[in-house]
């Protein structure tokens, strides 16, 4: 009796369990599609847009954050070359170092390190901002006033989040670059006019588009994601610092995920 | 009989505890309906009007509609046509007083920019608020929040107002004032208080008592 007794509980609480998830899900693409509803309507209704919350959006997410940027993409550029620079010379191939860095850094780890570095810094402000305002009930009292959150929170956060994430991606490369010709100049003694002429040898126009893409998406995805986990937050405390780690670990998820799909999408493509 | 909020046999929300009795009442329009109860049972009463919530049982129909069956936007058209305070007050933390009731302005009444700044100038003048204008909730003593919460739902000009203890904190000439404002603004309202004291009851032309004895016209 006992026995049954702690199977149907069992099969319940599974029961339960599969069923929050589907509605985790289906709440998810819910608010994934009227996050696509609102920015299709931007044209029409721009009026509607929160520019200020937009500005400070890329204050926040790009401009405070490029000192930290920069930092990183010298040591990165640096490092690369750095290991390489041994590999290279033992197969004779040093002057390749520049297109070794184009496509070491250019194409994958620019945008996925400018990427990491808004989901750790602005993401878990987004997460932790919505969550706090819907455990105060700001988001309550805006529904009840007939304000879509979509509209006037989550909007800007995503459009400013694509931006900053594109022009950081831009900005790391530009930075790790100029680390990997000192380090080029420094170890392999290669005069900088034959870093830079590999280095035009290894890039096209088109890793400028694929740079600008990556990080755009980047950042849209990761503000979704932490937006969607700020305003599920249920009301109490101790949900906040939740969201900010579902938000958090589900977008880091999604950073390298969509970075190995831009990545095997290209080498199918160029193939 | 015009009713602008219907309330027939509900017994709470769904996936909320039940209230143990139903509740019935009807506001007609152009009447201020006052019911004094507890702030547990006030907020799921005012959520149901609003459509936040499904009634587990019987049937709640505002301005003739069942708020809770609409989807996301008509639920957002219907919550345009109210002016509503509720508990907390949910004021912006990270925006001025000022700023708290013109964005609702924009974003919801559909005011141009210099409409809604206008407007706002003018609830803050009436609600003796211009003082406060430039200071952000958290810095606010809580009668002024209380009355920004107010200032917030008039300023959208709207015939329905619900209110949720509203001016609980606030001194009671200047909630008499207050109220007298509401009353000359808005067609109808419906006002949940935990209040003990009889100030609202002067403006109230139905006052229901509500308590495990059941929901009833106060004596």
């Amino acid at each position: 009796m006992a026995t049954r007794e702690i199977t149907l509980t069992g099969i319940t609480a599974l029961g339960g369990k599969a069923r929050g998830t589907g509605n985790d899900a289906l709440e998810a693409v819910r608010f994934v599609g009227s996050c696509v509803r609102a920015m299709l309507s931007l044209p029409r209704n721009a009026r509607n847009l929160s520019w200020r919350s937009l500005f400070m959006q890329v204050r926040f997410t790009a401009v405070d954050a490029m000192p930290i940027i920069a930092g990183l993409a010298l040591l990165i550029g640096a490092l690369v070359i750095a290991q390489a620079h041994a590999q290279a010379v033992r197969f004779g191939v040093s002057e390749a170092l520049g297109q070794i860095l184009a496509t070491v850094i250019v194409r994958e780890l620019g945008p996925l390190f400018a990427a990491i570095i808004v989901v750790a810094r602005s993401g878990t402000a987004i997460a932790s901002e919505l969550a706090t305002a819907r455990v105060m009930g700001e988001v309550t009292a805006l529904e009840a006033l007939g304000v879509d959150p979509v509209q006037l929170m989550v909007l800007p956060r995503l459009i400013g989040s694509a931006i900053s994430v594109a022009l950081l991606a831009m900005y790391f490369d530009a930075i790790a670059i100029t680390g990997g010709l000192v380090a080029t100049w420094l170890l392999a003694h290669l005069p900088p006019g034959d870093y830079l002429e590999s280095l035009r040898l290894g890039l096209s126009p088109g890793d400028v588009f694929l740079v600008l893409t990556k990080g755009a998406a980047f950042g849209l995805g990761t503000a979704i994601i932490c937006c969607w986990a700020g305003l599920r937050a249920a009301r109490t405390p101790a949900a906040i610092p939740q969201s900010v780690t579902k938000g958090v670990v589900i977008a880091m998820v999604y950073v390298f995920a969509v970075s190995a799909i831009f990545t095997i999408t290209l080498a199918l493509w160029t193939s | 009989m015009d009713v602008v909020i219907d309330f027939a046999e509900v017994q709470g929300e769904r996936s909320a505890p039940r209230w143990e009795r139903p509740v019935s009442f009807q506001v007609p329009r152009g009447t201020l309906h006052l019911i004094k109860t507890r702030s547990a049972w006030s907020a799921p009463l005012l959520r149901l009007c609003l459509g936040f919530s499904e009634p587990v049982s019987g049937r709640v129909t505002v301005q003739g509609v069942e708020p809770w069956v609409l989807g996301r936007s008509e639920a957002r058209a219907l919550r345009r046509t109210i002016g509503s305070a509720l508990e907390p007050d949910g004021l912006v933390a990270n925006m001025t007083l000022r700023m708290n009731i013109i964005v609702p302005l924009v974003f919801a009444t559909g005011l141009s920019t210099a409409e809604a700044i206008a407007r706002t100038e003018k609830t803050l003048d009436i609600m003796h608020l211009s003082m406060w204008e430039h200071t952000r909730p958290a810095s606010l003593p809580a009668e002024v929040r209380q009355t920004a919460t107010l200032a917030r739902a008039l300023a959208a000009q709207q015939p329905l107002m619900l209110l949720e203890n509203p001016l609980a904190s606030v001194d009671t000439r200047e909630t008499r004032r207050l109220l007298s404002l509401c009353r000359a603004q808005c067609e109808t309202l419906l006002i949940a208080t935990h209040r003990k004291d009889s100030i609202l009851h002067e403006f109230a032309d139905a006052v229901w008592d509500w308590d495990d004895d059941g929901f009833r016209v106060a004596a």
